[in-house]
């Protein structure tokens, strides 16, 4: 059930990032919600609320640096990546002794999911995928020429925001499922496989849905009888569409129907 | 008197401390096709984006008496060249200057295929964008920009890299959508002689603004010294 829920917002929430070269943003902010994860822990605070909390203030504060610096974006990224980690590392290792699943949380794991955690993630990524739905065009307008979008008067960076916001909220529930190390490759794979096999926007955004819940249900029982962890499972699910589309099977051109 | 659409006072603006622009003062008439010339550098990018809102200026003022603006900035068809949309999905974010959250009506979708058979591309409306010619993409922006009906179309260098024919005939659609549309056209290009053709008003901006009137005073008054100074400095 919630394997299908990222299945399906990851995609959606992707192909934004993906399309504004900003693949890396989400892999950074489930990074740096590592120093959440720990913070939370030791505090005593969920890690769910914890994460999200950590990838706003992480995705924000690229979104903030990249516009205010020179650098380039994965510069950013790589920084700030690496600080949410270091800033977990070195909690952990203060906190020696304090009995926690760690691995849960770097790898994922679907059966730590229990009916309160289900709970939360349907209460986050509903409303993710409503307000999606609803500011699709806005969303769809920044992602083509920010500039443009703004001479025509768009409030681009409260979209921006937005975009961070969502994106935030659909890593805090991937992390459930495939781990802090795995959380971007859904957001990333199944939306390269999209664009790699469709010629609309809208046909991009379906079949990178479609790959998403096909990845997560596959992979998911692949790891049930192998025994093996989600994550890797899901991804390199996806990782073999992926490799199907750029093959060439679908069409010569890579462009999946010409209508 | 005339109705002005916009008028730029005093205006100033720098990066990292160095001035792109200075004191930059004109106005403009509705209906009127402005071409802004000037060399690399010169701060002709600067300016368009100051004038639709993307920048803000460090001093001087803007006014403009519209809200109705369309923007297409430099080097847009190699930036939108692997986006996977189709030549009506792009042309339909236009539409959003209107409603941002609304959805598209059947009469917007009217809109659109006006928009596309103005700029003869409406046969091509379901390709990916990316199969299309460059003069064909940089017409499917034009058509973006105008389907929201706009009093205001503002263009970067739209031509780069695309054939002389093909230039050729862009400048005439412009020519032609400031004409029978009455849209104030305002175009920056480095090249001359394209624009000369279509163009009402002519400005020549090296961080200052050293000209603007009519094409032919600019010929007589700016254009010879130029090339004069540029043989002097070989």
């Amino acid at each position: 059930m919630s394997g299908i829920f990222v299945g399906i917002l990851c995609p959606i929430i992707g192909v934004f990032l993906v399309l504004k070269n900003l693949s890396l943003i989400a892999d950074g902010m489930a990074h740096f919600s590592f120093g959440g994860i720990a913070l939370g822990i030791v505090l005593g605070i969920s890690p769910t609320y914890m994460i999200l909390l950590f990838s706003i203030l992480g995705g924000l504060l690229i979104n903030y640096v990249i516009r205010r610096t020179k650098l380039y974006g994965d510069t950013v990224i790589a920084i700030l990546l690496s600080t949410g980690l270091a800033i977990g590392i070195t909690i952990i290792s203060l906190a020696r002794g304090t009995n926690f699943n760690i691995n849960a949380y770097l790898f994922g794991s679907l059966l730590a999911i229990d009916e309160k955690e289900l709970m939360s993630i349907i209460l986050l990524g509903i409303p993710a995928i409503i307000l999606v739905i609803i500011f699709y065009r806005p969303l769809l307008y920044i992602t083509f020429d920010e500039d443009s979008a703004k001479a025509s008067g768009l409030p681009v960076e409260s979209i921006n925001i937005l975009l961070v916001i969502l994106s935030a909220v659909t890593i805090a529930i991937t992390i459930k499922v495939a781990g802090i190390l795995l959380t971007s490759a859904l957001i990333v794979i199944p939306v390269a496989t999209g664009i790699q096999i469709s010629n609309s926007f809208k046909k991009t955004l379906l079949s990178s849905v479609v790959t998403g819940i096909i990845s997560v249900i596959l992979g998911l029982i692949i790891s049930y009888y192998l025994n093996i962890a989600p994550g890797g499972a899901i991804v390199l699910v996806s990782v073999l569409i992926f490799l199907l589309s750029i093959s060439g099977l679908f069409d010569q051109k890579g462009y999946y129907s010409k209508t | 008197m005339s109705d002005k659409i916009l008028e730029v006072r005093g205006l100033y603006f720098s990066y990292d401390g160095e001035n792109v622009l200075e004191d930059i003062t004109f106005s403009l008439d509705r209906g009127e096709f402005l071409g802004i010339i000037g060399p690399n550098g010169s701060g002709k990018s600067t300016l368009l984006k100051l004038i639709t809102g993307i920048l803000k200026p460090d001093r001087g003022e803007i006014k403009l008496y519209t809200d109705r603006i369309s923007y297409i900035p430099q080097k847009i068809t190699s930036l939108s060249y692997n986006f996977p949309a189709t030549v009506e999905e792009i042309v339909s974010l236009g539409i959003l200057s209107k409603g941002m959250l609304k959805r598209i009506s059947r009469k917007d979708y009217n809109l659109i295929e006006q928009a596309l058979d103005k700029v003869g591309l409406l046969e091509l409306k379901n390709k990916r964008l990316g199969e299309l010619s460059g003069g064909q993409q940089q017409r499917v922006h034009i058509a973006r920009a105008i389907v929201s009906n706009p009093e205001l179309l503002v263009l970067d260098e739209p031509t780069t890299g695309i054939d002389i024919v093909n230039q050729t005939r862009f400048y005439e659609l412009l020519g032609h959508l400031n004409r029978e549309m009455g849209i104030t056209v305002i175009i920056v290009s480095h090249d001359i002689s394209t624009i000369a053709g279509e163009v009402t008003t002519m400005a020549y901006l090296d961080k200052k603004l050293h000209f603007i009137g009519k094409p032919k005073d600019f010929f007589k008054k700016i254009l010879w010294p130029i090339e004069l100074e540029d043989l002097l400095n070989r």
